[in-house]
């Protein structure tokens, strides 16, 4: 079982212990409470400068924060280092998963794909679908950029001229499920050379690759509209590990010269 | 005016424009009418808590009220005297957002998340245990676990 699922099937727990963290506090209040007695309530100097820091040294604060200061905590913070404060300890983690924490950087990150998504969903594993399932250019490993390809202001790659190409994505973080492969590709008005332009899928344990050619008919209805999704086959993933890498190539060893193709990224979209 | 007593018996007095900072007490001090003879009592915040509590809302009783942020939120504390308002220990800073969440004060809980936030921001995971005193409470096993579960938190 992932760990993850015993966190979220812990979460009753991590609500009792946070109302056990707001008991404690109340202990460390009364704490206080007893200095500022013996002090004569001398309230005014009592107070709490980082010079003063007495009751500083061995208490946790901040893994006893109520979950719902830790979620207004986490609209501060990007995935990763809020991931990095979340794994100090267990209390922090089962806090990890709270839907509204997903919930935020769903709609901040993906606005567009968070207008559709289902609230009832794991949103954490929503996250990370629609975080790990695009590869945009400037993540691919393109033959000859540079030379041959030059990358534009919004990350896409753009053939200069060239007689072959060859370009590697990996999507590292693929979960089981079968996915559509798309390619978000751009055709202006070019030479035929892309005719039997090769898309090939393959994941880790997969025996033979998925492949797709651009047929003479794709070719010329993608021509001249824009970045356009060419769908290109459908992909069964299924393998024992809790991620799998599925890597794509898209080349052209025909000899014929070739320019006006662009790419911008290659998405895997679940499906049914 | 309004009466407060802190969780210790100290009492305050302060005006209903700084008393209605905090959601909490503006709905106790509209449902209580004599809350000027009888304090309110607050068993959840400490004196000196209280006294940081009030010097804020004091400070900001004249801001317009903010419309909530859309989008993406930056954790920098803009205004001086805020930032050297939560110039303050670890404890205090606990107590304080604590104070805050219970008396429903949304600005001054926000000022709290930013200031942990910027204390969390591009530290790794033992410097983030140091600083806050937390236990690693996992076995070596289960935090390696918990990297390959979440290994793609990493490439951001």
């Amino acid at each position: 079982m992932l760990l993850k699922n015993y966190f979220v099937a812990n979460s009753c727990n991590q609500i009792k212990d946070t109302l056990f963290g707001y008991a404690s506090s109340d202990k460390i209040i009364n704490n206080t409470n007893k200095n500022s007695i013996q002090k004569g309530y001398d309230i005014k100097n009592k107070i709490i400068s980082k010079s003063n820091n007495e009751i500083d040294e061995n208490n946790e604060y901040m893994s006893n924060l109520p979950s719902d200061v830790i979620i207004g905590i986490a609209r501060y913070l990007n995935v990763n280092d809020f991931y990095n404060f979340s794994r100090t300890c267990k209390k922090l983690y089962s806090t990890f998963f709270c839907s509204s924490i997903w919930y935020n950087y769903l709609k901040i990150d993906y606005p567009e794909a968070f207008k559709a998504i289902s609230i009832s969903n794991n949103l954490y594993d929503t996250y990370r679908y629609f975080d790990t399932n695009t590869l945009i250019a400037k993540n691919m490993a393109i033959a000859e950029m540079g030379k041959n390809w030059r990358l534009n202001e919004e990350g896409c790659a753009i053939l200069t001229d060239t007689c072959w190409f060859d370009i590697n994505g990996e999507f590292k973080y693929v979960t089981n499920g079968t996915y559509i492969v798309k390619c978000v590709i751009k055709i202006e008005n070019v030479s035929g050379g892309l005719v039997g332009l090769e898309i090939s899928a393959k994941y880790e344990g997969s025996e033979e690759p998925y492949k797709f050619s651009m047929s003479r008919i794709c070719y010329e209805n993608l021509k001249g509209i824009g970045y356009q999704p060419l769908t290109c086959f459908k992909i069964k993933v299924n393998n024992p590990s809790l991620y799998t890498k599925v890597k794509i190539q898209i080349f052209n060893k025909k000899c014929y010269w070739k320019y006006g193709f662009s790419i911008k990224s290659i998405i895997l979209k679940k499906t049914e | 005016m309004v009466k407060l007593t802190s969780s210790d018996g100290q009492e305050f007095t302060i005006s209903k424009e700084v008393a209605y900072q905090s959601v909490l007490l503006k709905n106790m001090i509209e449902d209580v009418l004599d809350s000027e003879e009888n304090p309110i009592p607050l068993p959840n915040v400490s004196g000196p808590i209280l006294v940081k509590v009030i010097e804020y809302a004091t400070h900001h009783k004249d801001d317009p009220v903010k419309p909530p942020v859309e989008g993406p939120r930056t954790s920098e504390i803009v205004d001086e005297w805020d930032k050297e308002f939560m110039n303050i220990d670890q404890g205090s800073l606990y107590e304080l957002i604590l104070a805050a969440n219970y008396l429903d004060i949304k600005d001054l809980l926000d000022l709290g998340c930013k200031t942990v936030a910027n204390m969390i921001k591009g530290k790794k995971v033992e410097e983030l245990r140091k600083l806050f005193n937390i236990q690693n409470d996992f076995t070596p096993e289960e935090e390696e676990q918990i990297k390959k579960e979440n290994a793609w938190c990493e490439e951001h």
